[in-house]
């Protein structure tokens, strides 16, 4: 309930919300691989201008986005710790033992929070955008292709859905059986590690019994709703690119190409 | 009073807005008394009755439970004798259960809180003849019972470790009427052994049957903290404007008032009523309205 | 004419692996368009009985009819068009990611035009008082609600019968009040086009029925209509249900009524009675 999670949906407004999912799947998948080759100050800004658009895009506030990188922080910061103290090269600024920092290892570290941040924050923008279902039915339609080589995509997409409706209610119950051992006295934090480990017993089984029957449940309310087969349906909603969509995607071109350029001469 | 709640407010953050779901609460409650609580879907009393055993902290204010103080920075390690001395049975509370056999379930309580094997399956064979669970039951899973009587298990698995404040959170959602009549049954036993009781019930007629005392939850406050009588004696339209059903027996006895007839205190059950009735009722006219009206009538 | 049947069931048995007979040669027919309450206490076999009508279940033993056709592996398809089932609990039975993409899961199934399925959902929302829910997901839903979006969900696949197994057992009084009030309102649309078979074992659902049925020991123990079946106290006690009030408190007064009064009439009367 508390803070951000990564991957989490939040219901909003802005454009972003009415883009086809496919497009926003490309088009992150585009920028992530892009960043890969960043290389100079400048494709830095050219993607940074890119993602402040983007951001803006969502209509979200950014006090959100900085919720959802809080998690990363320790990540971000052992990262800039590895790259800070151990790369090599010229200048040598300070050196303990087998510990130095460089300047090259400066502008490194420098490059990794950059990107690494980037990066963060444009998928953070898919999944906050993209409502899960949307996701997994997107998902279903780029790898449709796959149906050929007899990959059960349908199956796997309504699988994925169907869990992802799941989470909050396995969620909610991992909550209350807690509470209700606590009551018992139940305590994880004291004793051994396989003490420890025993302990979670408690919380498991129950846990494990509850979603098993609400599997048989769902799988009975399917059935009497008609469900035979995932491939034999028709769907509700129907992905179809709009204008909007044809607008990122030329603005995603201009995006590639601006980058190309920058990265081939190495402004 | 053996819990005093002083100026608690609870409130939790989801994503940047701040949720008030418990505000300015003040109550106390007496030893050995049998309290209900009861208000609307979403009127903070499952949230109330968390705090009784710290499950949750105040965000403001504290809990005194006997000589423990709960206040937003109590440390979880301190907190076990509390539960120990509050237990609690959550809604639909068999989803808690996880032994391979009734009897290790019921005793996990009891073996939790420090009692040796021994006196943890004695506590936990006494738990179990408190709810009238059969012998038989007790070496098998607790999985292939039916659900009335893993209730009776998840029960027992709180009565165990002996506490002397229980509080049950809507019980008998679910279960069928005989199951309830049992409960009922239990809760009466469990007060007469002195235990203090706290309810939450949806159901006043059961309110009705048991409670000494009400709380009634409005919007995170509390609107009433009264004597059952002295709640079941307010007016109907009170009842409305809280979202509380009378029971049946009361909405009854309130039209007969209105119609002249006179009751000492509330009758709880139509037999009670029928009683209060006989000596006010002129018989042999109301044979003949039923004559009159080709009703009919039959004399016991 | 005579009147059809939705459902005639012939000497079913039934019972688990290894376990006891949970329906022994029951025989039951319910004609078209007629409210039924199938009663009786927990672990009576009521709910199992829906299981089989709808082929989640495969009895040992007997016949089941469902307008004229008997079930089996071909006409499974066809009875399960014919009847919509509405589960105990209102989360399990909620596949959509929201309330909208719940009801188009059965549409979806029937491979409907999806152009045509907005039409259908909207309609249904609007008829169980929905439509301002339509987006929203199912955690931010009351069980009501939800029992509600369940309803709705199979509204939408037009059946004939409707069946609700303890459909309110889990609900608070405010939504086991709502989804009541909701089937009077589509029984008196629907009229003879709307079989509805409510499993329960709350005395005051029962009473809202045509007919009340109880099972006992996997047999028929009672066929009788609500206000007959109210005045036999030793009945309903023997089978753990609760009597409901009016009917008690008639028959704890000295003078009896010998015809079922409604409260009214029994307020009526007392009240010219008073001494």
């Amino acid at each position: 309930m508390n803070g951000l999670v990564i991957g989490q949906f939040v219901p909003g407004h802005g454009p972003l919300y009415r883009l086809d999912p496919r497009t926003k799947i490309l088009v992150t998948l585009a920028y992530v691989f892009l960043l890969v080759f960043a290389n100079h100050p400048w494709t830095y800004v050219w993607s940074g201008i890119f993602l402040a658009a983007v951001l803006y895009a969502s209509g979200q506030k950014a006090s959100l986005y900085w919720k959802g990188l809080k998690p990363v922080f320790w990540l971000i910061l052992f990262t800039v710790f590895l790259q800070v103290f151990f790369t090599g090269g010229q200048p040598v600024l300070w050196q303990w033992s087998f510990l130095k920092v460089t300047g090259p290892g400066l502008v490194n570290a420098f490059e990794v929070v950059l990107r690494f941040t980037m990066i963060v924050l444009m998928s953070t923008t898919l999944t906050l955008t993209t409502a899960p279902t949307q996701i997994a039915g997107a998902l279903e339609a780029l790898l449709r292709p796959l149906k050929k080589i007899k990959v059960p995509v349908a199956e796997l997409s309504l699988m994925l859905s169907i869990a992802l409706r799941f989470v909050p209610l396995l969620v909610n119950e991992t909550e209350k059986i807690m509470k209700a051992q606590k009551s018992r006295g139940m305590s994880l934090s004291s004793g051994s590690l396989i003490a420890r480990s025993k302990a979670v017993v408690p919380l498991l089984v129950p846990l494990f019994v509850g979603a098993l029957q609400r599997a048989l449940d769902l799988a009975n309310a399917m059935e009497v709703r008609g469900f035979q087969s995932a491939d034999q349906r028709t769907r509700y909603r129907q992905l179809a690119f709009g204008s909007l969509d044809g607008t990122v995607a030329a603005l995603t071109g201009l995006f590639v190409l601006g980058f190309g350029f920058l990265w081939f001469y190495q402004l | 009073m053996v819990i005093s709640i002083e100026a608690l407010d609870f409130a939790y953050q989801a994503g940047s807005t701040k949720h008030t779901v418990l505000h300015d609460i003040n109550l106390d409650f007496a030893a050995g008394q049998l309290t209900a609580i009861v208000g609307q879907t979403g009127s903070g009393k499952s949230t109330l009755v968390q705090q009784l055993n710290a499950l949750l902290l105040p965000t403001a204010g504290q809990v005194r439970v006997r000589d423990w103080v709960i206040t937003a920075k109590s440390k979880e390690k301190h907190l076990t004798p509390i539960r120990k001395t509050v237990g609690m049975v959550f809604q639909f509370p068999e989803s808690q259960l996880f032994a391979p056999t009734v009897l290790e379930d019921v005793a996990y309580g009891p073996k939790n809180f420090g009692q040796s094997s021994a006196d943890a399956t004695a506590a936990a064979k006494k738990a179990l003849q408190a709810v009238h669970l059969p012998e038989d039951y007790w070496a098998q899973s607790p999985f292939n019972l039916s659900g009335g009587q893993m209730r009776r298990v998840a029960l027992a698995g709180v009565l165990a470790a002996d506490p002397a404040i229980l509080v049950f959170d809507e019980p008998t959602a679910g279960l069928d009427p005989e199951g309830q009549a049992d409960f009922l049954n239990l809760l009466k036993e469990l007060k007469a052994a002195g235990k203090t009781i706290i309810l939450i019930s949806h159901q006043m007629d059961q309110v009705l049957a048991v409670a000494d005392q009400v709380v009634v939850m409005k919007d995170g406050t509390v609107a009433a903290h009264e004597s059952t009588a002295a709640l079941f004696a307010r007016d109907s339209a009170w009842f409305a404007e809280h979202a509380l059903a009378l029971p049946s027996v009361v909405a009854f006895t309130k039209k007969l008032v209105q119609a002249g007839y006179h009751f000492d205190q509330q009758p709880k059950t139509a037999a009670e009523l029928a009683a209060a009735l006989t000596a006010q009722v002129d018989w042999q006219l109301a044979k003949a309205l039923l004559a009159e009206q080709g009703a009919g009538g039959g004399v016991q | 004419m005579a009147m059809k049947n939705a459902l005639a069931i012939h000497n079913l048995n039934f019972a688990y692996e290894d376990g006891p007979a949970i329906l022994r040669d029951f025989s039951l027919t319910v004609p078209e368009g007629q409210w039924l309450a199938v009663v009786g206490h927990n672990g009576s076999g009521k709910s199992t009985l829906s299981k089989l009508l709808l082929g989640l279940l495969a009895a040992q033993s007997g016949e089941m009819k469902v307008f004229d056709r008997v079930l089996s592996e071909e006409t499974l398809p066809f009875v399960r068009q014919q009847i919509g089932l509405v589960f105990q609990n209102p989360d399990n039975q909620f596949v959509g990611a929201t309330v909208a993409d719940d009801v188009a899961f059965g549409l979806e199934n029937k491979q409907v035009d999806p152009g045509a399925m907005q039409a259908t959902i909207d309609q249904v929302l609007a008829q169980v008082g929905m439509t301002d829910y339509a987006d929203r997901q199912p955690d931010t839903l009351s069980g009501g609600q939800k029992q509600r979006v369940a309803l709705a969900s199979v509204l939408a696949l037009q059946p004939k019968v409707i069946i609700l197994d303890e459909a309110t057992a889990m609900l608070d009084p405010a939504g086991k009040a709502a989804v009541l009030q909701l089937l009077q309102k589509l029984k008196a649309r629907y009229q003879k086009d709307l079989t509805l078979i409510m499993v329960t074992h709350d005395m005051e659902e029962a009473a809202l029925a045509d007919r009340v049925v109880g099972l006992e020991n996997g047999q028929l123990a009672f066929d009788e209509q609500p206000g007959a079946l109210f005045q036999q106290g030793e009945l309903l006690a023997r089978l753990g249900l609760a009597r409901p009030f009016t009917s008690a408190l008639a028959n704890a007064l000295p003078v009896q009524p010998t015809a079922q009064m409604n409260e009214q009439e029994l307020l009526a009367w007392l009240s010219a009675s008073k001494r």
